[in-house]
C-alpha cells in the first residue's frame, strides 16, 4: 500500500502523510515488528532507553531494524516517576537518538499508569525551555491540557484510556472539549486503543492522529491488524473531512416519496 | 592502585582512581556508539565523558535503545 491518498501534515516540525504513529514493544518478534510498522504505514515510532544489560547485541539489532525502516522516533520518558527523572532520560534520549522530540510520560499511579499531572507540566516547562519539542501524554482533562499549553507545549496527547487496556475512548466528552479548545494544536489520541472502530471514533472527533501500540503488538495477527488500523486512521480522517450529516432524532425517508406505486389518496 | 567502588547500572563495579567516564565504559566492555549516561541522576554528555571523572559511591546508569509505547 502507499500513502498516495494521504494529505500532508505538519507536527513537531516536520511533514507526514500517515496520521498513525506506532510504538516498537509487545511485539512476537523483531520480524513481526518491523512488518507490522510497515503495514501501519506509520513514519513515527515510539522507543525507549534502558539501562544497557548482558544482551547488547538484541538491543543493538532492534535499534539497527529501527534505523533502517526511515521512520522518525519519538522516544518516551516511560517509566519516570518524577519531573527530575523525565528531564534526565529527555536529555539522553536527545543524544542518543540524535531528535529533540519526546513523549513526556510521567506517571503517577502504578495502578492505571495515569500520568501525574504536576509533574508532567514540571517537567514540560523545563524540556520547552531547553529546545525540546514535548509530546505530552496527559489524561483527557482540559485544565491540564490548558497548563501543559501555558508551560510551552505546541502538541497534545491525552488518553482515550489507561496504557495496554484497549477500552477505546472512555470521555469522548472530554476529548471533544480539547479539540474545540485548541482548534489548530496537533492532538494525537495516546493510549487505550484496541480496535480499529476506536481509531475511526478517535479521527472522527478531529483529531490529528493516534499512537497505539499494544492494539497491534497483541493482536492474534499484528501485520493484518496494523494494515487494519492504517484503514482505520485514514477511513476517520476522511469522514471528518468530508463532514458527516446531521443527525436527526427520527426517521427520514431515503428514497424519494414522489412517485411512490400503489398510492391512493385518502388511504 | 587505589580503587573506588561505582555502582554501573545497579551492579558494583570496582574502578580504579581517576576513572572517567570513558575509562568506565571501556573496561566494562560497553558499547559506546549508541549510549546515554547519567551519573547520580544527572545527564553527562557524551563530549564530556573523557573530562567527567567518577568518584566513590557513584551510581551511574548507561542506557541504551530498547523497545517503547
Amino acid at each position: 500500500m502507499t500513502n498516495n491518498n494521504h494529505t500532508k501534515w505538519q507536527i513537531g516540525g516536520k511533514e507526514l502523510s500517515s496520521r498513525m504513529f506506532i510504538g516498537s514493544a509487545l511485539y512476537p518478534s523483531p520480524a513481526v515488528m518491523e512488518d507490522a510498522i510497515r503495514a501501519s504505514q506509520a513514519q513515527v515510532v515510539t522507543v525507549s532507553l534502558r539501562r544497557q544489560g548482558v544482551n547488547k547485541e538484541a538491543g543493538e539489532g532492534f535499534w539497527k531494524i529501527i534505523r533502517d525502516l526511515g521512520v522518525e522516533v519519538l522516544p518516551n520518558t516511560a517509566g519516570c516517576h518524577s519531573a527530575k527523572e523525565a528531564i534526565t532520560i529527555a536529555q539522553m534520549a536527545r543524544e542518543v537518538f540524535g531528535t529533540n522530540w519526546i513523549k513526556l510520560e510521567v506517571i503517577g499511579d502504578q495502578y492505571n499508569l495515569q500520568p501525574d499531572p504536576y509533574e508532567t507540566v514540571e517537567a514540560a516547562k523545563v524540556l520547552v525551555k531547553e529546545g525540546f519539542e514535548v509530546f505530552p501524554y496527559t489524561t483527557d482533562d482540559l485544565v491540564v491540557a490548558k497548563k501543559l499549553v501555558d508551560a510551552g507545549c505546541n502538541i497534545l496527547m491525552p488518553w482515550g484510556s489507561p496504557i495496554g487496556s484497549g477500552k477505546g475512548l472512555m470521555n469522548p466528552y472530554n476529548l471533544k472539549a480539547i479539540r474545540e479548545a485548541f482548534p489548530t494544536m496537533p492532538l494525537i489520541i495516546d493510549a487505550g486503543i484496541g480496535k480499529p472502530s476506536h481509531a475511526v471514533t478517535a479521527m472522527e472527533l478531529g483529531y490529528d492522529g493516534i499512537l497505539l501500540n499494544s492494539a497491534v503488538a497483541l493482536a492474534q495477527d499484528p501485520v493484518a491488524m496494523a494494515r487494519a488500523f492504517a484503514l482505520a486512521v485514514e477511513a476517520g480522517r476522511t469522514g471528518y473531512e468530508a463532514g458527516a450529516m446531521q443527525e436527526r432524532e427520527f426517521a427520514s425517508p431515503s428514497t424519494p416519496t414522489v412517485g411512490t406505486p400503489f398510492w391512493h389518496q385518502g388511504k | 592502585m587505589k580503587s573506588i567502588s561505582v555502582s554501573v547500572n545497579g551492579e558494583k563495579k570496582a574502578l580504579p582512581a581517576e576513572c572517567s567516564i570513558k575509562e568506565m565504559l571501556k573496561r566494562l566492555s560497553f558499547h559506546d556508539e549508541w549510549l546515554g549516561v547519567a551519573v547520580n541522576g544527572e545527564f553527562v554528555p557524551k563530549d564530556a565523558f573523557e573530562r567527567t571523572f567518577l568518584k566513590e559511591g557513584d551510581e551511574v546508569d548507561v542506557l541504551a535503545p530498547v523497545s517503547g509505547g
